[in-house]
């Protein structure tokens, strides 16, 4: 497997609060990865610094093979990068419409019907971001990226907000797009539906990160199980998986 | 995909709109200097359209960029635009470059 983007040894502090300490992240060709972790142990922070929107303490980025000390989002963006932040990323005067169509400009796509279907926007595109209630925003937040077919994306928290229903839509978008080779990493705290369809799961916890195989094997980790989901739940959990892979 | 000839720049309607934004906003900032040489002086309302020296003229571009700046934050632009692979030096530059032409064309319609 081919890591796309790596992120070696990042650190960061904000005061004299230290996040990070030596944090790794890797997202390989074809790959949906999950970055867990407790509220505040910054799976965010990794994700705001691997894609160039805060300067990290130290550490360095690999994206392609070519190494960078300070990331620039938008020079990461031209080469095929993109990054779903878990703040607001679209304008609430403009329309969702607006906001696809530059996409579809800026990277001369011919079109995006596609994705307007996936992410079920038909009925919103021409609704201004700003009168769209937060899940439908996340929606087309979400729509934006994925219409450019990227060949790596970020995606912090993608389900936030979204009711079961939109959550299997964007997980199946999401999973498509891993399907094309896209290398994908989702951070979020919806445990059952996050490891039902990822790759690999990686632990961020006590200012570093552990990567510890597919979902069954993160289940299968003592500690990652009792410093997050917890013993019962992951009982669970692992029987939903064992009957997913043999079958009703 | 076809392969965009400057991935760099924003693709011209978006350029337009950041453009117009700057000219917006170099008007706002001149009809403000404006307000305010009238209201100092109490009189009848002179010229208009003063000239500035070059050191006001450049505080007065640092202004349109900065609430250029301001307003792209509110509007979560620099997210928006750094997906699409556009700098937001660049974005300012675009900002900026009306109240460049305008310092300019204000200068050569005033000088004797």
């Amino acid at each position: 497997m081919t890591a796309l983007l790596q992120a070696d040894c990042v650190g960061k502090h904000f005061g004299r609060t230290r996040v990070l300490s030596a944090a790794t992240l890797r997202a390989a060709e074809g790959t949906l990865t999950y970055l867990v972790g407790r509220n505040g142990c910054g799976k965010s922070t990794l994700l705001r610094i691997v894609s160039g929107e805060l300067a990290s303490d130290s550490g360095i980025v690999f994206f392609r093979g070519r190494p960078m000390l300070r990331p620039r989002w938008h020079r990461l963006a031209r080469e095929g990068f993109a990054y779903l932040p878990d703040r607001e990323l679209l304008a609430p005067n403009r329309t969702v419409r607006d906001h696809l169509d530059m996409v579809v400009r800026q990277f001369g796509l011919p079109g995006c019907e596609g994705t307007v279907e996936t992410c079920a926007l038909g009925s919103l595109l021409d609704r201004r971001c700003g009168s769209l209630s937060e899940g439908e925003r996340r929606r087309a937040e979400v729509a934006t990226v994925l219409a450019r077919r990227p060949a790596c994306l970020l995606a912090d928290e993608p389900y936030r907000n979204l009711d079961p229903a939109d959550r299997l839509v964007i997980a199946g978008a999401l999973r498509h797009l891993t399907g094309e080779g896209c290398a994908v990493v989702v951070t979020g705290h919806e445990v059952e539906e996050l490891l039902a369809s990822v790759d690999t799961v990686t632990w961020c916890t006590d200012g570093t990160t552990y990567e510890l195989g597919t979902p069954q094997e993160a289940l299968a980790h003592f500690r990652f199980v009792s410093g997050y989901v917890g013993p019962a739940r992951a009982d669970r959990l692992r029987r939903e998986l064992d009957q997913r892979q043999t079958g009703p | 995909m076809r392969r965009v000839r400057f991935p760099w720049l924003p693709d011209p309607r978006l350029a337009l709109r950041v453009l117009l934004r700057g000219a917006l906003l170099w008007g706002l900032a001149r009809a403000a200097l404006v307000a305010v040489q009238l209201a100092a002086s109490k009189g009848p309302p002179g010229n208009l359209l003063p000239m500035l020296t070059p050191s006001a003229a450049l505080g007065l571009i640092g202004v349109v960029v900065a609430l250029g700046s301001l307003e792209s934050r509110r509007l979560n632009e620099h997210r928006f635009l750094a997906n699409l692979g556009i700098s937001p030096f660049v974005a300012l530059l675009l900002v900026m470059l009306p109240a460049v032409c305008g310092e300019i064309l204000v200068t050569m319609l005033r000088l004797p």
